[in-house]
């Protein structure tokens, strides 16, 4: 399925994803092949959350006027937290999937036709990949 | 502008002022105590006696509420022996009905050995077939509910409503109201003489229905 | 685990099994967190007894799938509701009426079978939005503009059959009336196309409504007759140019001539969605009222007509605005425009027009960022800015219901409105809704909608309670002045279809005939607009 709407590219992702694979070499003495492998199925399944959060959340969620998601965050959050969800460093997967099963606010909840749990992980990747603190493997 | 926009500032500016509600002419109701979060009893069973016409419609109204009904003929043993008892036994949950008294009676006394309770009665005592007196005594939210309700000729539906939304409460209060009786009532003339009875049998700790769907 | 309404638990198990061996184990949905996501996400009901809650979900991708799970539904008397995107918000969302049903999700139906951007069509699938059809369109680069409503997430077939409209060009905007043909599977389980879709290997089946014999698609509107499946869309060819101007008369009265010029602009194609507004409304605009209006508000009786043009003279503003949408060359544009022009200038003394900026198409990303975007086909999201938290609406509802009576296209009516809904509000004791500025929408092609919104609560039972109230009593202050609801939720179908009363209700008995004929175990969307199957039907004195 084609995705449209603008989608950029996550250069960040690939780096974080080899220091990651970096530092779980070092610690738990894993081939160095098999670590590669992993961090590339990291890197697509960012490349899928972004694609899956362009569809399905961009249109309220994305930068610019006219997004009522962006809008609502900025309110609540008054330069606390950034408004545009792509620019937190703070969320979970946790709270991504709760939201997104529970809604808030006017925001309703998506269903498992619109946005299938393989999606949902996709997507919570996606948001979590500038996490803070770097997290071994998954 | 005249868009959505406007529409809907200008319902958000109503929304936080309290509403006075339009009021039955036969009956006066104290203000309906605010409670935050709401808490009724989960209906597995709703019992009509296809005998009387007010206990059909109860059976219409429940089963457009996607309640499961049970309809019977005077007699509750079979519902009892081969539904309600196997359940009962292992997890006991509220039942609702409006039937003659004797399955009433059968069914609280079952009801007593797996710590369940009728936690709302009401009495339908029909006068000469123009008119239906109800006394109702339950859960104080669910009695003050009743008031206005239950004067007109579709009461069962009313009713039906009612017990769906039994609140889990220990505070009890009783009430008394006159109303009119269906068509159909008139006509059936062995109808005339029989009182009805509704009722909410339920666990003594019930876990109140919100908090799980929450 | 939930059972159905009427279905015993044996029969559902093998109505469960028939369901997953027809669309696939991971696409029946029983546990309680998945059936929780069908819940109406804007429920003037939540929490209560009574929200209309879901005992499964089954999400087919084909028609035939369909068909098999509708044959199993009908062989075990299992109650269904079809839902497509399932984006109804403000009118019942993606719950069922009645509370035990089972949702058939036609999301994964998501084909845009054809666009013809010659002869200005498209056939789509139910779980195609307008997000999909849109960026299919500009993708392959096809002339042809779609009409959406406010949010583009929802779904043509499925907001047409709910009578929805949009905001472009003439009944375009009427997204039932502008549909050609449409394929559904009966309670069945048999499959009928209508129109030219009945005669095989006609490539007509989306240009000519009638094919032959008596239409039946519009039982399927608002109805309960069968899922549909497929259906056609007349689609607008795509305008050069765009522009609007906004015509201001000066007097309260002139709302009369103003409503019966646009009126004739618009029904003689010239203009698009006429929208109304009064410079003296405020909406929208931070601040309470200014306190010469509060005042004039006060006067016993409301104020004059003269009091009111006053006011608007003291303000150096007019009393009633219409913004006026021309679409079409811009040779075209420009002599509509001059037309409006000169009638106004015959008709209504005093009457000013405020010209808006040419726009060519395609437009460059500032004139994208500045137009409304729905009045030139672009689906978007921003209309939820509106009920989302702001500087100016810090505390936001969770959601909203929409009241939406049908008043006649004049002036005289729109006042009319205004003092009925206001005495209401009034007798009701709470704040008007309504004031002597509020317009009606203009989506609907041939009439207003008087619509007004009411904030939903997840939280507070009882201020749902109360909006509830207050709703049903305006559905009776409506009927007792000739307006009925054009659309509503679930929880006032029956109510909104008992004001269609004409003759002893003879139209519910004709839909309750053709119920039982075609449906008659009942299982497709019972209740839906107050059409109940007979065993769920209340005896009527």
């Amino acid at each position: 399925m084609k995705l449209g709407g603008g989608w950029w590219m996550v250069g960040g992702g690939s780096s974080l994803a080899s220091l990651v694979a970096a530092v779980w070499v070092a610690v738990a003495g894993v081939p160095a092949h098999v670590v590669a492998a992993s961090a590339r199925q990291a890197d697509a399944t960012v490349q899928k959350g972004n694609e899956a959060y362009q569809y399905w959340c961009a249109t309220c969620h994305g930068r610019g006027p006219g997004h009522p998601g962006t809008v609502a965050l900025t309110a609540k959050y008054r330069g606390a937290l950034p408004g545009v969800l792509e620019e937190r460093t703070d969320l979970t997967p946790q709270t991504v999937r709760f939201a997104v099963r529970r809604g808030t606010s006017i925001m309703p909840f998506f269903r498992k036709t619109e946005v299938s749990d393989a999606d949902l992980d996709a997507i919570a990747q996606y948001l979590t990949r500038r996490a803070a603190a770097p997290r071994a493997g998954r | 502008m005249p868009s959505r926009r406007e529409f809907i500032q200008a319902g958000l500016a109503a929304s936080v002022v309290p509403v006075a509600f339009p009021v039955a002419e036969s009956a006066r109701v104290a203000s309906v105590p605010h409670i935050a979060a709401f808490s009724a009893h989960r209906l597995t069973h709703v019992v009509c006696d296809v005998r009387f016409g007010c206990s059909r419609a109860v059976a219409i109204e429940a089963a457009r509420l996607g309640l499961r009904v049970v309809s019977i003929d005077g007699d509750i043993s079979d519902f009892w022996f081969n539904d309600l008892a196997p359940v009962w036994r292992t997890s006991p949950h509220a039942i609702a009905g409006l039937t003659a008294h004797g399955p009433l009676f059968c069914l609280e006394r079952f009801g007593w050995d797996h710590g369940v309770r009728v936690v709302f009665r009401g009495e339908h005592r029909f006068e000469g077939g123009r008119h239906v007196e109800h006394s109702l005594s339950g859960p104080f939210r669910t009695i003050a509910a009743a008031h206005g309700t239950l004067v007109a000729e579709d009461w069962p539906t009313h009713l039906t409503r009612l017990l769906n939304s039994c609140a889990v409460t220990h505070d009890t209060a009783s009430t008394t109201v006159r109303g009119a009786v269906e068509g159909e009532r008139e006509r059936d003339s062995a109808d005339a003489l029989v009182t009805l009875f509704s009722w909410v049998i339920a666990p003594k700790h019930a876990e109140p229905a919100a908090a799980r769907r929450a | 685990m939930a059972v159905p309404p009427g279905v015993s638990t044996r029969d559902w198990e093998t109505a469960l099994r028939q369901f997953r061996q027809a669309v696939g184990e991971s696409w029946v949905f029983t546990s309680e967190d998945d059936i929780a996501l069908y819940r109406d996400a804007y429920s003037p009901l939540w929490g209560e007894p009574e929200e209309r809650l879901v005992s499964a979900a089954v999400a087919p991708e084909t028609t035939e799938q369909v068909s098999v799970v509708v044959r199993t539904a009908n062989q075990f008397r299992v109650p269904v509701f079809p839902i497509s995107t399932g984006k109804n918000l403000g009118y019942g969302g993606s719950a069922p009426n009645l509370s035990g049903s089972v949702v058939i999700d036609l999301k994964r139906m998501n084909r845009v079978v054809e666009v013809d951007d010659k002869r200005h069509f498209a056939i789509v699938e139910p779980g195609v939005a307008y997000f999909d059809l849109y960026r299919h369109i500009q993708e392959r680069r096809l002339n042809v503009w779609i009409d959406c409503p406010d949010p583009g997430w929802g779904s043509p077939v499925g907001n047409s059959l709910d009578h929805g409209v949009g905001y472009t060009f003439g009944a375009y905007r009427d997204h039932f009336h502008s549909h050609c043909g449409l394929e559904a599977v009966l309670p069945n389980g048999d499959i009928v196309r209508t129109g030219m879709g009945a005669l095989p290997g006609a490539k007509t089946w989306a240009e000519y409504r009638y094919g032959f014999g008596p239409t039946v698609d519009g039982l399927f509107a608002q109805g309960n007759l069968g899922i549909v499946t497929k259906m056609g869309f007349h689609l607008l060819p795509a305008p050069e140019a765009y522009q609007t101007s906004i015509v201001t008369v000066p007097r309260r009265r002139d709302i009369v001539p103003l409503v019966d010029l646009v009126n004739e602009l618009e029904h003689q194609a010239l203009v698009g969605m006429p929208e109304y507004f009064s410079p003296l409304g405020g909406f929208g605009r931070p601040g309470p009222p200014p306190q010469e209006l509060v005042a004039l508000m006060q006067r016993p009786g409301g104020p004059t007509d003269e009091e009111f043009d006053r006011y608007a003279q003291q303000r150096n503003a007019g009393a009633w605005s219409c913004r006026l949408q021309f679409y079409g060359s811009p040779k075209v544009v420009a002599a509509h425009l001059e037309h409006a022009k000169d009638r106004f200038a015959a008709v209504v003394a005093g009457s000013t027009f405020q010209d808006g900026e040419l726009l060519r198409f395609p437009l460059n990303a500032e004139q994208l960022d500045r137009v409304h975007k729905v009045a030139v086909g672009i689906p978007n999201m921003s209309i939820f800015s509106i009920g989302a938290r702001t500087e100016l609406n810090p505390s936001p509802s969770d959601g909203h219901l929409w009241f939406s009576p049908i008043i006649p296209k004049s002036g005289e009516a729109v006042l009319e409105a205004q003092r009925v809904f206001m005495d209401a509000f009034a007798k009701l004791g709470m704040p008007s809704m309504v004031s002597p500025f509020t317009m009606p929408a203009t989506w609907m092609h041939r009439a207003f909608i008087f619509i007004m919104a009411f904030p939903i609560s997840r939280s507070n039972v009882a201020q749902n309670q109360r909006t509830r109230a207050v709703f049903r009593e305006l559905v009776k202050v409506a009927a007792e002045h000739g307006w009925g609801e054009y659309r509503t939720a679930p929880v006032f179908q029956d109510e909104v279809m008992a004001a269609y009363s004409f003759n002893n209700h003879s139209l519910l008995r004709l839909h309750e005939a053709i119920k039982d004929a075609v449906d008659p175990n009942g299982i497709v969307a019972a209740g839906r607009s107050g059409i109940w199957p007979r065993h769920l039907r209340r005896t009527r004195a």
